[in-house]
């Protein structure tokens, strides 16, 4: 089977915390693939990594023999970071502690407003507070080996152009939790705008698709309403339209029925069915346990950033090998 | 995105292409052998303005508006006797003897007397009027027995200002001596803030608020003449003025310093000219200038003020209109680029060039809209006023042809710069807080189709940054036609200084304001309608900066 995308060893650090560490993963054509895991483990944001909306810290992404990311050594491999971690504790709690002290006097003043001796120390409390405040820790101030700016010139950010990884997202679709349509057009516009700006595609011809798709997924009916005239499940629907009319190869789903209520959910989910039976390949991040059994053909659990279990869903989701898979479907009840 | 850009720099080579043509234009017309004469054109009864056209005056240059007076006889009678053309100039007292050292005119003819003040700058002629010093007075304070025969003497006069209020127009001798001989020798005497006109001191003084106001007897006599039931004329004894101060009595022509030939000129001119015919061309102008002030009857007065005026209230109107809309739309325009400019982020893997280039950008557009902000529009039209001067471009040099130089000239293109600079500095504020307002999410919906960043701006980001700003953007062109009026300073000929010239010419000082503020009242309501209207549009159609989509919503 063919390869379409190839994830090697992603790593994603925001500040103190690694939010992924290291994940691999290989994406076949015609995959339908679920992550799931509990929140804050780093779904989302690898879903993000993966078209590029996030940067990852480190890693090697593939699209179809062209690596359009690869970065083995990255700046972030130069921070100390033990130190760096306790610096920002005892930054936190110095904060509290001065902020806390300011309050003490404050209070007191609000008390015995004439006070001359409170109004003196709260001043000082102040003074201190805002010392600590205005001094927050830097992470380029806890490089070792190299330096800050020595670091970031060894490690280059992005091999390729912007434009490069504008045509990257074109073949790598995301469907979002909030939607994000765009509110200053109407449905059909909503699909027709991207195909003639970035594909180029003639506005008949882009029209002609757009309703394809808008048909598609049951909206057809609705093509000149507002955005703001329709409900959260024609939203999402609308958003799949949209992102169906650009001709990916893989779609992201990044938890596209959280937002949404019960009854909105089973519409969506008819329409990611019915993409997955057409053979559409598909990532998607969901809590939908029936949706990550029934349709997917491999389903994969996060956690803390790794990939704690992964394979074909009727074996996993009912017999899970880690005790932690086990907790999180609760199925020791 | 260069679309726009074609557009803009089109727009901006047009408008620059104009101002360069009428200048150049301007250039050729010049007539070398004309008296160019400037004055107030609103100090009666030496000069004001008239709307008709008749055998005592002559058209104001740039206007269609006509100059009416002693000095506009005097004009003439120089013009016949040296068989020069006359060009006569409008310019405001203040700037009479600037524009004269700059040579845009060639003469001074307003009723100006020759002080040792102002003979340190420009030269000056012999007089062509002489005259006595007389008071202004409401007539129940005038003294019995008061009369050209018996004038009071200088002890009577502090007798009875003691403890009152003596008033003058700002500027002219009459002031001086109120310093000179009344509140430096009893202190008792208040000395009133001069005021801008004499038909607003006059005012002062028939309604009570102020005493006595000392002129020359031939503009006290067209005061009086204005309003004789409240007003009368308090003459007085010359002797206490001393030789030096005489001479402020008299009138004479301002000439630039060092131009000897034409002062021979209008010296041998105005020799021939006999004391009793000025005294008749005076008289004549006095009685003149009191049947332009007459309005109607009472009752229709305002109707009368209006109907009158109604060409010069509507070129008003136009040209304040003109002011608000081009200023705001023109000011959001640049506003756009200032607050892109002000939103610009360092990253850290730029490179230094781009580095120094975003904080050079960001610091620009934040001094610009620091300064514009945190100064008055008033004191900035001043400074651009005279820093084109100091560089050689006078804005009262260019003028308009054909039937809109009713409407428009130089300085009404200098209050155009003006307001738009003024308002882009707030557009700024305005456009990047309604691009902060803007969802993130947005972006990230069009970055993940493929869209480029500049795209992403213009397509999505932007229209609905402008529709979330529109309510305040309206606000600004609300604020702009309420605040042109300050533009008056730098001569724009907008509605309130319309309004004001009228004010003068007619006396119905009152009448004319309620007048004015009448209009700013109705074309304010009529912009915050309009602007509602354009709200409720968008909402019920998409909004894109591309006027051409708006056809596509019947496309089902």
């Amino acid at each position: 089977m063919e390869t379409l995308l190839k994830i090697e060893n992603i790593a994603k650090f925001f500040g103190t915390t690694k939010v992924l560490k290291d994940i691999s993963l290989e994406v076949n054509k015609g995959d339908v693939i679920s992550i799931i895991g509990p929140s804050g483990s780093g779904k989302s944001t690898f879903l993000r990594c993966l078209n590029l909306l996030e940067e990852p810290t480190r890693g090697k992404l593939t699209y179809l023999n062209k690596t359009y990311f690869n970065i083995v050594k990255c700046k972030d491999d130069f921070v100390d970071y033990e130190s760096y971690r306790k610096a920002v504790e005892e930054y936190k709690e110095k904060l509290v502690e001065t902020e806390d002290n300011y309050a003490i006097y404050k209070n007191k003043l609000i008390e015995e407003p004439k006070n001359k001796e409170y109004k003196i120390k709260a001043k000082l409390a102040k003074k201190e507070f805002d010392k600590v405040r205005n001094k927050p820790i830097l992470k380029k101030d806890y490089f070792h080996e190299m330096s800050y700016k020595e670091a970031i010139k060894n490690c280059p950010s992005f091999l390729i152009t912007q434009k490069e990884i504008n045509e990257i997202r074109t073949h790598i679709g995301m469907v979002f939790q909030s939607f994000n349509l765009f509110n200053n057009y109407n449905v059909l516009d909503n699909c027709i705008l991207a195909q003639t700006k970035v594909l180029k595609r003639k506005y008949e011809e882009a029209k002609e698709i757009a309703i394809q798709n808008l048909t598609k997924v049951n909206m057809q009916d609705r093509m000149n309403y507002r955005i703001s005239e329709l409900s959260g499940g024609q939203k999402q629907r609308v958003a799949i339209a949209r992102t169906l009319s650009m001709n990916p190869s893989i779609i992201l789903f990044d938890e596209p029925t959280s937002a949404l209520d019960p009854e909105m959910v089973e519409e969506v989910l008819e329409v990611m069915k019915d993409l997955a039976k057409q053979g559409m390949t598909m990532i998607v991040v969901t809590h939908e346990m029936n949706f990550a059994k029934n349709v997917s053909n491999k389903v994969v659990f996060m956690e803390k950033g790794y990939i704690v279990e992964s394979g074909d869903p009727k074996e996993i989701l009912v017999n899970p090998k880690t005790e932690r898979l086990r907790q999180f479907l609760k199925l020791d009840k | 995105m260069k679309k726009v850009i074609m557009k803009i720099s089109y727009f901006l080579i047009f408008l620059f292409g104009f101002v360069g043509l009428v200048s150049c234009g301007n250039q050729n017309e010049n007539i070398e052998n004309a008296l160019v004469i400037g004055m107030e054109c609103g100090y009666q009864p030496f000069n004001w303005t008239v709307q008709k056209e008749s055998d005592y005056t002559l058209k104001i240059d740039g206007t269609n508006e006509f100059a009416d007076g002693y000095d506009i006889q005097v004009a003439k009678y120089l013009s016949e006797d040296l068989n020069r053309p006359v060009i006569i100039k409008r310019l405001v007292w203040d700037n009479l003897v600037p524009s004269l050292n700059a040579g845009d005119i060639n003469m001074i003819l307003a009723g100006m007397s020759p002080t040792e003040e102002r003979m340190k700058e420009i030269d000056f002629s012999d007089p062509y009027l002489t005259s006595e010093l007389a008071f202004l007075i409401n007539k129940k304070n005038l003294p019995e027995g008061n009369s050209e025969t018996n004038p009071s003497s200088y002890e009577e006069l502090l007798e009875l200002f003691k403890g009152e209020k003596l008033i003058c127009q700002s500027g002219v001798v009459g002031d001086e001596y109120i310093e000179t001989y009344f509140t430096s020798v009893d202190s008792s005497i208040i000395h009133n803030d001069p005021l801008r006109t004499y038909p607003l001191a006059a005012n002062d003084i028939s309604s009570g608020s102020s005493f006595a106001m000392p002129a020359e007897l031939p503009v006290v006599e067209a005061m009086v003449n204005i309003d004789p039931n409240n007003l009368a004329v308090l003459y007085v004894e010359q002797d206490f003025i001393s030789e030096e101060d005489k001479s402020g009595l008299s009138v004479s022509i301002g000439i630039k310093k060092g131009n000897d030939n034409l002062k021979e000129e209008l010296n041998s001119s105005l020799a021939k000219l006999s004391q009793e015919s000025r005294a008749t061309m005076m008289g004549e102008a006095a009685r003149r200038s009191a049947d332009n002030a007459t309005l109607g009857t009472e009752e229709n007065k305002v109707l009368s003020l209006i109907v009158d005026n109604i060409n010069l209230i509507g070129a008003g109107i136009v040209d304040t209109l003109i002011l608000a809309l081009f200023g705001t739309g023109v000011g959001l325009l640049i506003g756009i680029f200032i607050a892109y400019g002000k939103n610009l982020k360092v990253k850290d893997t730029d490179k230094l060039f781009i580095k120094c280039s975003k904080n050079l950008v960001r610091g620009l557009a934040s001094i610009y809209s620091t300064v514009l902000r945190g100064t008055p529009m008033m004191v900035q039209a001043l400074i651009f006023k005279f820093l084109c001067q100091g560089i050689g471009l006078n804005w009262g040099d260019i003028i308009f042809s054909g039937p809109i130089q009713e409407y428009f000239n130089g300085w009404f293109i200098a209050g155009l710069i003006v307001i738009t600079l003024n308002t882009s500095a707030y557009m700024g504020e305005i456009v990047r807080s309604g691009l902060n307002g803007v969802d993130k999410g947005q972006i990230e919906g069009a970055r993940s189709l493929g869209m480029s960043s500049s795209r992403t701006s213009i397509s999505i980001i932007l229209p609905q940054a402008l529709r979330n700003a529109l309510p305040t953007i309206g606000n600004e062109l609300i604020v702009n036609i309420k605040d042109s009026s300050v533009l008056n300073v730098i001569a724009v000929t907008e509605l309130y200084y319309r309004m004001m010239n009228i004010a003068t010419t007619t006396y119905a000082f009152l009448e004319s304001y309620l007048i004015l503020a009448l209009i700013y009242l109705i074309l304010t309501l009529l912009a915050s309608a309009v602007l509602k209207l354009i709200e409720k549009k968008l909402d019920g159609v998409k909004f894109s900066l591309n006027p051409f989509r708006f056809k596509r919503k019947e496309v089902f």
